[in-house]
């Protein structure tokens, strides 16, 4: 049996810019924040979680303890819908 | 390509949409002179009044009343509006008709149906055999050859489970009396065997195509079911894509070889996120009309193989495409139901008589 990997599970990803995401896989739609859907673009061109994680710090002034912890959890999130 | 001609049956598009509109609706797409037959049981198929609906219907006997009534009727029909190929779309058609392809030829009417032994073995009843040989995941499934058997196997496995027939008819049931009801119900309609099947927890996929006889694809689709009716039916779909689901249906066609239209029905299990086979489905289903407004023209492919080909290419429509179903009213009168209750058997008449605006 053919298997997708993660990787393609993410980057099938269709999402817009007022954070509708539709995956293609499962038929299922979600809505994220405009941080989430800055993750999850950045995440599909490849960028790694210290890049977000520096990027968030820099762009909403947030302590960079604080960001890591909320993207864990949102990263965890993406690991329950199988896109990691 | 001389002009088209083709006959079409399940016209009718109520809370258990049949697919001969949409199948009616795709052709004239691709050829918008089409001439259009319309099969139907019953003068209420509402397809039968609709605007872009057959160019002539004709009164068919239920198949329940025979191969020989069925195709005399055919050849009558056919000598009074010649057609050349014939879409039937009711499961009890197709069991009917698979069998007698040669016949048909004979009257001058093509068909693409897979062979009787093929179609047996797709059943419901024989699912889980099919399933084995090509390593597909299916509910756990017990046949029944009465109610009692039934009840024993529901008794095993524990409630709630699914009562099913042979063609149509899924009924949940949660204890023995209401099992023997529904089963006492599905035999009475559809005749014996009995499924008795584990309910599952998970979103229901559809997978439909057509398969080319040797053990290939011309062409397959998949949705997910966004609104599901109170009777099953997906009232909305939504294009998706997983090469798993590609990857079973490849494995079934190959299986079985399968010939013509097809949609097989699957469950995504919510526990482990396995696709579950729960039915194949012999011909094109209702919503076939959705992947034909995305450029994936089955019917139109199905024409052209009958020419010999080539065929059109059926491209897999965008995933994030959805479709929803859209009521309307169309209109009649009742001289038209007149004129198809004239021409309608006798037998097929019990329905329209007890209309207490027909009395």
């Amino acid at each position: 049996m053919t298997m997708e990997t993660d990787s393609m599970r993410l980057g099938d990803l269709m999402l817009n810019d007022r954070g509708f995401v539709f995956d293609p896989n499962t038929g299922e739609s979600y809505q994220v924040s405009s941080t989430g859907l800055l993750c999850l673009r950045g995440l599909q061109r490849g960028a790694t979680i210290e890049e977000l994680v520096a990027q968030l710090v820099a762009t909403h002034g947030v302590e960079r303890i604080t960001v890591r912890c909320d993207m864990d959890s949102f990263l965890w999130d993406l690991k329950q819908l199988g896109w990691l | 390509m001389k002009p088209l001609r083709i006959a079409v049956s399940g016209l009718h598009r109520g809370d258990n949409p049949q697919p001969g509109a949409s199948i009616a609706g795709a052709i004239r797409l691709a050829w918008p002179d089409a001439f259009i037959v319309g099969l139907v049981y019953n003068a209420f198929e509402s397809g039968v009044y609709a605007a872009d609906g057959p160019n002539v219907c004709h009164a068919m006997p239920y198949p329940t009343a025979g191969l020989a009534a069925f195709l005399t009727r055919l050849a009558e029909v056919r000598g009074a509006t010649p057609f050349d190929w014939f879409i039937p779309t009711l499961d009890a058609e197709i069991v009917m008709l698979a069998g007698a392809v040669a016949e048909l030829a004979a009257l001058g009417i093509g068909v693409r149906l897979p062979d009787p032994a093929t179609l047996a073995g797709c059943g419901k009843a024989r699912l889980p055999e099919l399933a084995a040989q090509c390593g597909v995941a299916i509910p756990d499934t017990a046949v029944a050859r009465d109610v009692g058997e039934a009840l024993e196997h529901a008794g095993k496995a524990g409630y709630p489970v699914f009562l099913k027939g042979p063609f149509y008819d899924a009924l949940l049931v949660h204890n023995p009396t209401e099992l023997a009801a529904a089963g006492a119900t599905i035999l009475a309609d559809w005749g014996p065997p009995l499924m008795v099947q584990e309910p599952l927890v998970g979103t229901e996929f559809n997978v439909m195509g057509l398969g080319d006889g040797v053990g290939g694809l011309l062409g397959a689709c998949a949705v997910r079911k966004l609104i599901v009716s109170d009777k099953g039916k997906g009232n909305g779909s939504v294009m998706v894509r997983d090469a798993r689901l590609d990857e079973i249906t490849r494995r079934v066609m190959a299986q079985t070889r399968w010939t013509g239209p097809f949609e097989l029905e699957f469950i995504r299990d919510r526990w482990d996120d396995a696709y579950r086979l729960i039915e194949i489905n012999p011909r094109f289903p209702a919503w076939v009309g959705f992947p034909a407004q995305l450029g994936a023209n089955f019917p139109a492919a199905w024409v052209e193989w009958m020419h010999g080909g080539p065929c059109r290419s059926l491209p897999v429509p965008p995933a994030g495409r959805f479709f929803l179903r859209h009521q309307i009213e169309v209109t009649g009168d009742m001289g038209q139901v007149s004129a198809l209750l004239e021409a309608m058997p006798s037998s097929n008449n019990h329905e329209l008589t007890t209309q207490p605006n027909l009395s």
